[in-house]
């Protein structure tokens, strides 16, 4: 200990300090390299195991043109569990949880881009490698991040047999996950999956209501049922998604349903009335919005009068030159642009107004010139 | 022929070029839009299919690149996710001579392929 001291004794301060930085800078060194090393030695193996990864996908794409067998033998093939040959080196790190999540990620980028047998050879690949069980793992846990990617992982591999487990998920209190839910439960069942409608209580946002419209744009389209169910629900985003369905989908039959939704107490559901009326267009279309007119908010009150303009009828161009003289500037516009759209419209309009008059006489120079 | 493929995603890529190979094309492959103009110069492929969302030059600058440079020499297929109706007329406006929509099936790509070259072969 002395022996110590003394040797310490010895130096000046600034030696001590040099010793010090120079143990600091060795062991900092050896740190970065033995980061560097552990990083690219991960690197490396992941890089590996993404190229083992993108092989077995690759191979199951095409995996149907590769069998030179009879379609008997394919036929027997396909009806067997392991259908595609693992490479024993994937056998060997199939169990480890990174390599998994690793494959899953790659499976699901490769079934998005996919159609045809390409995509369902990557289904079969999916519940082979039993990474549908990995799913519903992350299905049942409590987290809702990992709930809500799990149950995405199952819809887009259309694991369409857990439907009745996702299901439930459609109404969950967490956003994400009820989401997730109501996108797979398409995936399974297509216009079918729609019945999430029946019991949804939590409001369908705007951005998933364009989701599920795209989603079933790509379906073959079919006389699906619910909408008249819809159309009555306590749930206002329920009732104006099932307004856009019967919309989109020419659904004439419900005409007098959505009619009776212009009497309803939100606003924006009554818009969306509106322009259902206007595609699913009858003889008597106009009188019956026109009877909800009076009371209804000025966006509504504009969407009525450019329903009268798809119309050109006539009929309504007492009530449009009313309009033109007694309402807002915008609502004259509108109503200009209606009279307008009409046979002889224009000279109806200038005939009953004095044409020098501002504002009636920038609106007319100005719906004329869009009218050229 | 000749056929670069310019998509970032490296299965898709190796996907691209197992399905025209077997076809029997020669095919050359980038990973993003900067390789893809270098190698258009470098080996004057017949036929360039692209993405449209790359790093460094998107699919719509490599279409505008080809129809400025080469004019009506290399044909351009672009790739795009669906849904991109937009993305597809602007394609067009700069001159894109085919599309492709995202998800696909790998033979339906290589049949469309296939029959646009022969189209090439009997207006040449």
């Amino acid at each position: 200990m002395n022996n110590f001291s003394d040797s310490f004794s010895g130096l000046s301060g600034l030696g001590i300090i040099t010793i010090i930085f120079t143990i600091s800078i060795i062991a900092l060194g050896f740190y970065i390299l033995t980061y560097l090393f552990i990083v690219n030695k991960r690197d490396s193996k992941l890089e590996r195991w993404k190229f083992l990864a993108d092989t077995l996908i690759r191979n199951a794409i095409f995996f149907e043109e590769d069998q030179s067998a009879s379609s008997a033998t394919s036929l027997l093939k396909v009806l067997e569990v392991n259908i595609f040959p693992i490479p024993e080196r994937v056998k060997k790190i199939l169990p480890d949880p990174h390599f998994r999540q690793l494959m899953m990620r790659e499976l699901i980028a490769a079934k998005q881009n996919m159609t045809g047998a390409a995509s369902v050879n990557l289904k079969n690949l999916f519940r082979q490698l039993e990474l549908d069980q990995d799913a519903l793992e992350m299905v049942r846990s409590n987290s809702w991040y990992l709930k809500a990617s799990g149950i995405q992982y199952l819809g887009i591999m259309e694991m369409a047999e857990h439907k009745n487990l996702v299901m439930p998920f459609t109404n969950s209190k967490s956003g994400l996950v009820r989401v997730e839910a109501q996108n797979a439960i398409l995936k399974f069942s297509g216009f079918d999956g729609l019945r999430f409608l029946d019991d949804a209580s939590f409001p369908i946002t705007e951005w998933q209501q364009i989701k599920i419209l795209e989603e079933l744009a790509q379906l073959p389209t079919e006389h699906f049922t619910g909408i008249e169910k819809w159309l009555k629900s306590s749930n206002d985003t329920v009732v104006i998604f099932a307004l856009k369905l019967a919309r989109n989908y020419f659904r004439f039959e419900l005409y007098d349903h959505v009619i009776s939704c212009l009497n309803h107490a939100n606003p924006e559901v009554r818009y969306n009335a509106i322009l259902a009326a206007k595609q699913l267009q009858t003889e008597t279309t106009a009188s019956d919005i026109l009877k909800f007119y009076e009371f209804d908010t000025e966006r509504n009150q504009l969407a009525i009068i450019r329903v009268l303009e798809d119309l050109r009828s006539e009929n309504n161009l007492p009530f449009l030159l009313n309009v033109f003289l007694e309402e807002s500037n915008q609502l004259k516009i509108a109503a200009a642009k209606a009279i307008v759209a009409i046979e002889n419209g224009v000279e109806q309009l200038e005939l009953q107004i004095s044409s020098n008059q501002y504002p009636y006489n920038e609106i007319i120079r100005q719906v004329k010139t869009e009218r050229k | 022929m000749k056929i670069l493929i310019a998509e970032d995603d490296e299965l898709m890529l190796r996907t691209l070029e197992f399905r025209l190979k077997k076809d029997g094309h020669t095919i050359f492959m980038a990973r993003d839009g900067r390789e893809a103009l270098e190698q258009i110069d470098s080996k004057l492929p017949d036929l360039v299919i692209t993405d449209i969302m790359m790093p460094y030059s998107s699919g719509m600058e490599i279409v505008g690149f080809l129809k400025q440079k080469y004019n009506n020499e290399i044909k351009v297929i672009i790739l795009s996710g669906m849904g991109q109706e937009n993305v597809i007329l602007e394609a067009f406006r700069l001159g894109a001579d085919d599309y492709i929509t995202k998800p696909f099936s790998p033979n339906e790509l290589s049949v469309r392929v296939n029959r646009f070259l022969a189209g090439m072969k009997n207006t040449a």
